[in-house]
């Protein structure tokens, strides 16, 4: 979270993460390209390149597709998601490799302009084992291109939150398009099926993990709360809700996060307006709300960040009786300040 | 993330978990059975004594190679310069031009594989048994990736 956009907000959390990924991706390298030439000391150094890279990019790109549900089925993961965006801008940075060396070394030599040539000299649209698999993959490499280049805050905030989500789920296309060019590119040479058995395991486990992080998130959408008080709804009691942390309710298909903090109750909207973290699997950090995604923060008592920052969200609000607590899902203006509900001990 | 998204997500994924499973067994089941581009050298071949026929190149040097019996065959393919296309297959071709055996009406589908090659190496390809000692070998050099003749060989003893 900063006032004013730099190209990477440094802190210690970020140098470890970045740490880590530089840490796994040489480690990763070293040990494709020693094992390679273990058992195939004539391998070329543009094969070597081109292999290992896309290996390593495929492999991260399942990981980073993984981080969502993960996060929403367990918080124990969401410091994997504090930086993913480096992570992506890795997995770009890979494929370009793979892909560059790939257009080099199999479209450089003949006289059709390389780029020309990876869409020309393949057209067996109609076939499985001949289709142009080079295509898939470089239209591929262009979607991370365009998430690569939007990834920073800056581009978040003058594109607007809607459209650079919109942007960025285009990845999950680029995923369909990833696997088919694996699929109809190399397996169909190398053939070796524990090379399908792996990419079958990757797919499989990701398509897992995201309808079992939507099933959960549906049920949450689906809470029902039929006792209504002049306006108020019953949700739950008080001691249900842990002190510095929220409990989050769906009502009229809206998402309320209700804080426990110093005595009393805070509701306000779940979503940050960052990028739409659920603040609601946050927690209370000097005094303030913190999304567990970035660590976009909130005052509890009129849903403003501190300032100089000018985040707003929508506030409602919430009464105590008999250790019950009763929230009204109307809600005021973002930024309003609402008393909170004092809880009687 | 608000409903609407959480929906999209729902919905992506739904499809996801048809199209992806479906596309890699297609795929899966669309690999060739003769796996044209599959053969790289194999490793660890003894060589066998006697060269029958050669083929001296600028680019390569093709030996037939056979034992003293002439019941196992070998083709040695050295190349002298790295290959100029990142990967070629060897094909056995007819030398009867209405079995596109001449370099010209050369067919990859007509031919008969006998591997692949990529760099500067040294390559060994066990050939098949045959009836005439191999007494005519018509090598076509192709490039599988633009469907280009690079060069053909013929065997002289």
């Amino acid at each position: 979270m900063s006032a004013s956009y730099v190209a990477v907000g440094w802190n210690r959390q970020k140098k470890i993460y970045d740490g880590l990924i530089a840490a796994f991706c040489i480690g990763y390298l070293a040990l494709f390209i020693m094992l390679t030439l273990l058992f195939n000391n004539q391998v070329t150094f543009e094969t070597l390149l081109i292999r290992s890279t896309s290996t390593l990019a495929l492999l991260l790109l399942h990981f980073i597709l993984a981080i969502g549900p993960l996060c929403r089925l367990n918080k124990k993961f969401l410091p994997l998601l504090y930086n993913r965006r480096h992570l992506g801008v890795t997995m770009f940075t890979l494929a370009l490799v793979h892909g560059s060396f790939s257009i080099f070394h199999f479209h450089a030599k003949g006289n059709v302009n390389p780029l020309v040539s990876t869409f020309t000299s393949n057209t067996n649209f109609n076939s499985l084992a001949a289709f142009p698999f080079q295509s898939l993959g470089f239209l591929a490499l262009i979607i991370f291109f365009l998430m690569a280049i939007t990834s920073h805050d800056f581009w978040l905030h003058n594109l607007t939150p809607k459209i650079w989500k919109t942007l960025h789920m285009f990845v999950y296309l680029a995923y369909l398009l990833v696997v088919m060019h694996v699929m109809l590119g190399v397996i169909q040479y190398e053939s070796n099926p524990v090379f399908v058995i792996i990419l079958f395991a990757g797919s499989a486990m990701l398509v897992l993990l995201h309808l079992l992080a939507a099933s959960k998130e549906k049920r949450i959408d689906q809470m029902k709360f039929l006792v209504q008080q002049e306006g108020y709804v019953f949700v739950c009691d008080v001691n249900d809700i842990e002190n510095r942390c929220a409990k989050i309710f769906c009502i009229d298909k809206e998402r309320i996060a209700v804080y426990k903090h110093e005595n009393k109750l805070f509701a306000v909207h779940n979503v940050c307006k960052h990028q739409g973290g659920p603040l609601g699997e946050g927690k209370i950090i000097d005094g303030c709300i913190t999304c567990p995604w970035h660590g976009y923060q909130y005052l509890p008592n009129n849903g403003q960040s501190p300032p100089p920052f000018k985040e707003k969200v929508s506030t409602y609000d919430v009464k105590v009786i008999d250790n019950k607590i009763w929230l009204n899902p109307v809600a005021f203006p973002e930024g309003t300040e609402r008393p909170g509900a004092i809880i009687n001990n | 993330m608000i409903k609407g998204l959480r929906k999209r997500h729902r919905q992506i994924w739904i499809a996801w978990a048809v199209i992806l499973p479906a596309g890699i067994v297609f795929a899966w089941l669309a690999i060739p059975n003769q796996q044209p581009v599959k053969l790289l050298r194999e490793e660890k071949i003894e060589l066998l004594p006697d060269i029958v026929k050669s083929a001296d190149k600028k680019d390569y040097l093709v030996n037939l190679r056979s034992n003293k019996e002439r019941t196992t065959w070998q083709l040695e393919w050295q190349n002298k310069t790295v290959l100029a296309v990142p990967s070629a297959v060897i094909y056995k071709a007819s030398l009867n031009p209405s079995e596109g055996g001449t370099f010209e009406s050369f067919k990859p589908e007509q031919a008969e594989l006998i591997g692949r090659i990529e760099t500067k190496a040294v390559y060994v390809f066990v050939l098949p048994a045959d009836s005439s000692g191999y007494e005519q070998l018509h090598l076509v050099l192709y490039e599988f990736i633009h469907e280009q003749k690079i060069d053909s060989i013929n065997l002289l003893p």
